[in-house]
């Protein structure tokens, strides 16, 4: 082996270290007696798998609640927020009419407000729709929010497909939709699995919209019931927490790694040309 | 070009339906108020209501009809809450839903969700944030039980239930903080700062994480040595957020003595945290702890304790602690005022009081509860309520929420940095001035 | 030659779907009619009073009235929700009086077709045109109406607010919130503590933005390199090891963090007395905490630059190193010369996106520090405090509206701004119609 590749070996060793201590420590803790998430000794002295049973088995918290709506939110806003994307950033790509220069403008700028600063407007407008500690909610506007920071990687991905192809097609005598939907829409299937993927993680995780929209524990989400579980002044639940945390973290962490070539693909075509 | 159209004809048609659902909403609001003035109107027809004794009083108050409530509560109370529903639905035949919120958390939802129509008739509030609430006109006053209220609860309590001469609370408990202490670790708990001191002096061992005493560093628990040798926080009586006391020379004073407790904690404020505190005493590493009796239910059965009341100051004086007191209201927006006036009033009845001391731990603010024998001989809780006589309620006024972060400022700098004490509070009055001027002249 | 034209314009202005009843479309003059009732029925029973409602904010604030010995509250105006309604109406108006607009041009173009002697279409003939020449308004108007209602209705009203006098004490439902105009601009340059805290944190922001950028650029960017070298086996193993910060929930991850971190209980610091060096105050010190929140960052952030750059790697064609070699370029060479202007080429506009993002990178503040440690002179805000995390506390915490409101315009022109001229310079948008 060359110097070069030790070095390089040494260098990726430290690096994963360093990535998978905290991964694992989060983990252990998961599996300490006790509430507290301190612990004197590097490893936990006593462990349990009492955190993980009171997980399924405890009233104090509805966790496979949370679990569930978690899984129907994040699921039905990656679905929404994908088709949405889909459309728009498809249109934008596609075809020149008048505003779109602006419009593309614009979804760049709107990117750039703070988001929460939103969160008061947002509330009082769910209210008028009668759609406050609702579900659709936060599946409305995880997706509208997806549409508008995906589209530029959305159009970025559709800006490489020659455009040859399309027209050939129409040329052939194919509709819009037609084109759309059996030739673009198979092509796009790296793309859209990996806007789909930030949308579901986006959905899966959020807890400052969540918790502002939901309002009885029956549909609380996982990120709003963890997030409430440790931020109390007087929190202890820690090891619970870090049992939550861990089920949180397995199915977007198992989606990433199994579908990790879409990321890669999605990504860099989108950003190519982005 | 023509059929463009189309697609905005479908965001049009969606307009429309979103302009039913706005009307929708508008009237469902404009029938709940109307239910809510003829209540109001016939709970008041009475017109010698106030001559009346209060247990008459009591009697003639129903509940409205077909009414419904929701009540908000944490989960150290809510095994209360569900089993004292149960007796109230027996008496008024009133269903009550239970929503859980965490109590530092009610206060804010309230204000989102009452105008919206979606808080809790009832809700738990600590006091300070009475003022806030009472000022925005989100909660009823306690009108229709003032008097029984009055003659069944501790002084102090209903003085931090009202606001602006107007009781709006009624009180369920009253808590303070004491001293917690191993008792495998210390024999007996140090009656004086000077014992702490030599206590620590054999005990303290940073390396392996051994320290005598602990406590958070905030406003809540320092007022001790602010007011020591008669510092305060707000001048009169906490009421007059124009003189605030924390710069003045005899907080500035005790302040020094808390500067040089450094020697038996030498652990910066904010590595201290909530969390580690409760695992190094429950382990036996940290031998007292000065925390509140929200914390008991997580040592029991982990180790020994005792609580005693604060150690008294060298010169003697004792430690004087900042007391709270935890009362239901009644949100403003209730649909229905009188049902739940009466379920808050019949929560803080001596009978109820009692049994929320057995499930949840709490101290009642209920005079003849707390007289009780079975508190009074509480081993545990028995120390909070020796200290408790020895303590004053935390200020309530708006504008305490000003003070919260320039002093949490301050005490780190002189904390971890010893700093200059008069200098580090005269910048922290200073901005809780310029925060409060901001704030105030808009 | 028969006009229709102005008969067509003229009906259709003088009630929609007249024009294409008399162009004899009728299921389309049906549609715009029932558009036109349903929007008269709306202005005449609503709209008068919501913008009556946003422009004055209400009249009478909920007061409380003591009757005999009760007292009861007396309902009135809520100022926040009097604005927030008065704005959808706006829009909901602006959509309406477009799709007016539409209709008369519809009516106008088929009036003149007619004249030309071609016939108006069917309504089936309508739908298919749809689906054809109008395609992408028709794709468009799904996701375009949503962010309207759900992104631009609320960043407009937030806008609004920093004009008001919405902030604590003030406060709906028992105060009203009155228009000020730029009273709030010209408090924020005045007043001592908040222009300091201001000064700071946007200094420290921009930093933060750059620093936190390039951090993240370098070590994706030297790990996919690493990677992507000839002769490294297990490439897909390192990979996938390294998207694990990518994968694992912020919330999750910076709380582990904060943990490790902690100066007297940590086990980083109790590791680094165990072999004898002092504790560091990761957290507690503010240049140790500056430091400390962009080293995690980077933990957090390059995996994907990573990913995307691997991507990138694997694009570049092999004979151009070839081609380097025969020349007896060195392998840094090459790498300088051929690799690294290629990736900054191809990722110029994720570079802009991430400053951007940066600079509004709230979770990893709010959930690391909270913005701490405490700054003294500072008011509401910590030493680690970005714009973005000063804001929210101004906002939710300490109920400082219309400060907050001011502040994010600052932020969102500077943000804005940098962005689109950037953008503007990037391949994409210059040359997307070469591109095909």
């Amino acid at each position: 082996m060359k110097p070069r590749h030790i070095a390089t070996y040494i260098v990726l060793t430290v690096l994963t270290l360093s990535i998978v201590y905290p991964a694992l420590w989060i983990v252990m803790s998961s599996f300490k007696a006790g509430n507290s998430l301190y612990s004197e000794t590097l490893i936990p002295r006593a462990f349990t798998f009492d955190h993980y049973k009171e997980l399924f088995t405890s009233t104090r918290y509805q966790y496979v609640t949370w679990y569930a709506n978690t899984a129907k939110v994040a699921v039905l806003s990656a679905l929404l927020g994908t088709l949405m994307t889909l459309l728009g950033s498809y249109a934008m790509a596609r075809f020149r009419f008048a505003g779109r220069k602006f419009g593309l403008m614009g979804l760049l700028v709107l990117n750039m407000f703070p988001s929460f600063m939103s969160l008061v407007a947002i509330y009082i407008l769910l209210l008028q729709f009668n759609l406050l500690n609702s579900h659709w909610a936060l599946i409305l506007v995880y997706s509208s929010g997806a549409f508008i920071s995906n589209v530029f990687v959305a159009k970025g991905f559709y800006d490489t497909i020659p455009r040859s192809l399309d027209e050939a097609a129409r040329v052939d005598g194919a509709s819009h939709w037609i084109v759309f939907t059996r030739i673009m829409i198979p092509l796009s299937k790296q793309m859209l699995t990996y806007v789909s993927l930030i949308i579901f993680n986006g959905a899966w995780v959020d807890f400052i919209f969540a918790r502002l929209i939901l309002k009885t524990a029956d549909k609380e989400t996982l990120a709003v019931g963890l997030y409430d579980i440790v931020n109390q002044q007087t929190s202890t639940d820690f090891t619970f927490f870090a049992a939550g945390a861990v089920l949180l973290s397995i199915p977007v962490l198992v989606l990433f790694i199994w579908l990790q070539r879409f990321l890669v693909d999605g990504l860099t075509a989108g950003a190519s040309k982005g | 070009m023509m059929t463009k159209k189309l697609g905005w004809l479908a965001v049009a048609t969606m307009m429309v339906s979103v302009l039913a659902a706005c009307g929708n909403s508008n009237n469902t609001g404009g029938a709940s108020s109307d239910t809510a003035a003829t209540a109001g109107a016939s709970a008041s027809a009475s017109p010698s209501a106030s001559n009346e004794s209060a247990a008459q009083d009591t009697e003639d108050v129903k509940p409205e009809e077909g009414a419904k409530l929701k009540i908000w509560t944490d989960k150290t109370e809510r095994t209360f809450i569900e089993s004292a529903l149960a007796d109230f639905k027996q008496q008024y035949g009133v269903d009550v839903a239970i929503e859980e919120v965490n109590i530092p958390n009610q206060a804010e939802k309230l204000e989102t969700d009452g105008p919206a129509k979606l808080a809790a008739d009832v809700l738990m509030l600590p006091h300070d944030k009475l003022s806030k609430l009472a000022v925005a006109n989100l909660l009823l006053p306690n009108d229709l039980f003032e008097e029984e209220t009055k003659a069944k609860t501790l002084e102090t309590a209903i003085e931090a239930s009202t606001y602006n001469g107007i009781l709006y609370g009624y009180p369920q408990t009253i808590e303070t903080y004491g001293l917690f202490y191993n008792k495998a670790l210390v024999k007996e708990a140090p009656k004086t700062w000077d014992e702490v001191i030599a206590f620590a002096k054999t005990y303290n061992d940073p390396a392996s994480k051994k320290y005598a005493i602990t406590w958070l560093h905030n406003l809540y628990f320092n007022s001790m040595f602010i007011t020591w040798k008669g510092g305060y926080i707000f001048g009169k009586d906490g009421t007059d957020a124009a003189d605030i006391g924390l710069n003045g020379d005899m907080a500035v004073e005790g302040l020094k003595y808390y500067q040089g407790l450094k020697q038996i904690m030498p652990i910066k404020t904010s590595d201290l945290t909530f969390d580690i505190q409760a695992e190094l005493f429950s382990s036996g590493k940290v031998a007292m702890s000065i925390d509140g009796p929200w914390s008991i239910a997580s040592y029991k059965g982990k180790v020994d304790f005792g609580i005693a009341p604060l150690p008294a100051f060298p010169d003697g004086k004792p430690s004087m602690s900042l007391s709270g007191v935890r009362s239901f209201y009644v949100n403003s927006y209730t649909a229905y005022p009188n049902a739940a006036k009466l379920l808050a009033n019949f929560l803080t009845s001596k009978e109820n009081a009692l049994k929320d001391f057995e499930l949840a731990g709490i101290i009642p603010a209920n005079k003849e509860a707390s007289a009780d024998p079975l508190i009074q001989n509480d081993p545990i809780l028995s120390g909070i309520v020796e200290q408790f006589k020895n303590s004053k309620p935390m200020p309530s006024i708006p504008e305490m929420n000003s003070l919260y972060a320039p002093t949490d400022a301050a005490f780190a700098t002189i904390w971890n940095t010893n700093a200059d004490v008069k200098a580090t509070m005269d910048k922290a009055v200073q901005s809780a001035k310029d925060l409060m001027s901001s704030t105030a002249s808009q | 030659m028969t006009r229709y034209a102005p008969q067509a314009t003229l009906l259709s202005l003088l009630f929609m779907g007249l024009g294409q009843g008399y162009n004899r479309q009728w299921g389309k003059a049906l549609l715009f009619a029932l558009i036109e009732a349903a929007g008269i029925y709306w202005i005449a029973t609503r709209l008068a009073k919501s913008v009556k409602g946003l422009y004055t904010l209400g009249v009478t604030p909920r007061g409380m009235v003591k009757v005999g010995k009760v007292y009861k509250p007396v309902e009135g105006d809520h100022s926040i929700f009097l604005m927030v309604e008065g704005l959808i109406a706006l829009i909901i108006v602006a959509l309406f009086v477009y799709v007016y607009y539409l209709n008369i041009r519809d009516a106008r173009l088929t009036a003149l077709n007619r004249e030309k002697g071609i016939a108006p279409h069917g309504f089936a003939g309508t739908l298919a045109n749809l689906a054809n020449r109008n395609f992408p308004y028709m794709i468009l108007a799904i996701p375009v109406a949503t962010a309207l209602m759900l992104t631009v209705m609320p960043i407009i009203f937030s806008v609004l607010v920093a004009f008001t006098d919405f902030a604590a004490p003030n406060l709906p439902p028992a105060k009203l919130v009155h228009w000020v105009g730029f009273d709030i601009f010209g408090k924020l340059v005045r007043l001592g503590s908040w222009s300091k805290t201001l000064y700071g944190v946007a200094l420290w922001t921009v930093v933060w933005a750059a620093l936190a950028t390039m951090t993240t650029y370098l070590i994706g960017t030297v790990v996919a390199v690493l990677i992507q070298q000839r002769g490294i086996r297990l490439k897909r193993f390192w990979r996938t090891a390294m998207i694990i910060p990518f994968a694992v929930p912020n919330l999750v991850s910076l709380l582990v963090f904060r943990n490790l971190l902690n100066e007297e209980f940590g086990p980083v610091n109790q590791f680094l007395t165990r072999i004898g060096l002092h504790g560091i105050p990761w957290l507690n010190d503010p240049t140790w905490a500056r430091a400390t929140v962009i080293v995690v960052n980077t933990w957090l952030g390059f995996p994907l630059i990573m990913i995307l750059v691997s991507g990138i790697l694997t694009t570049i064609p092999r004979d151009l190193y070839e081609a380097a070699e025969v020349d007896g370029a060195s392998r840094f060479y090459a790498f300088r010369v051929i690799t690294l202007p290629l990736i900054l080429y191809a990722t110029a506009p994720i570079f802009i996106m991430q400053f951007a993002s940066n600079f509004n990178n709230f979770n990893v503040i709010y959930l690391l520090t909270g913005g701490n440690p405490i700054m003294p002179d500072y008011v509401y805000a910590g030493g680690t405090d970005l714009l973005v995390t000063w804001l929210y506390k101004l906002t939710l915490t300490n109920n400082q509206y219309n400060f907050a409101s001011v502040l994010s315009i600052l932020i969102f022109v500077v943000v804005a701004t940098v962005s689109i001229l950037n953008y503007r310079q990037t391949r994409s948008f210059r040359e997307e119609d070469l591109i095909q």
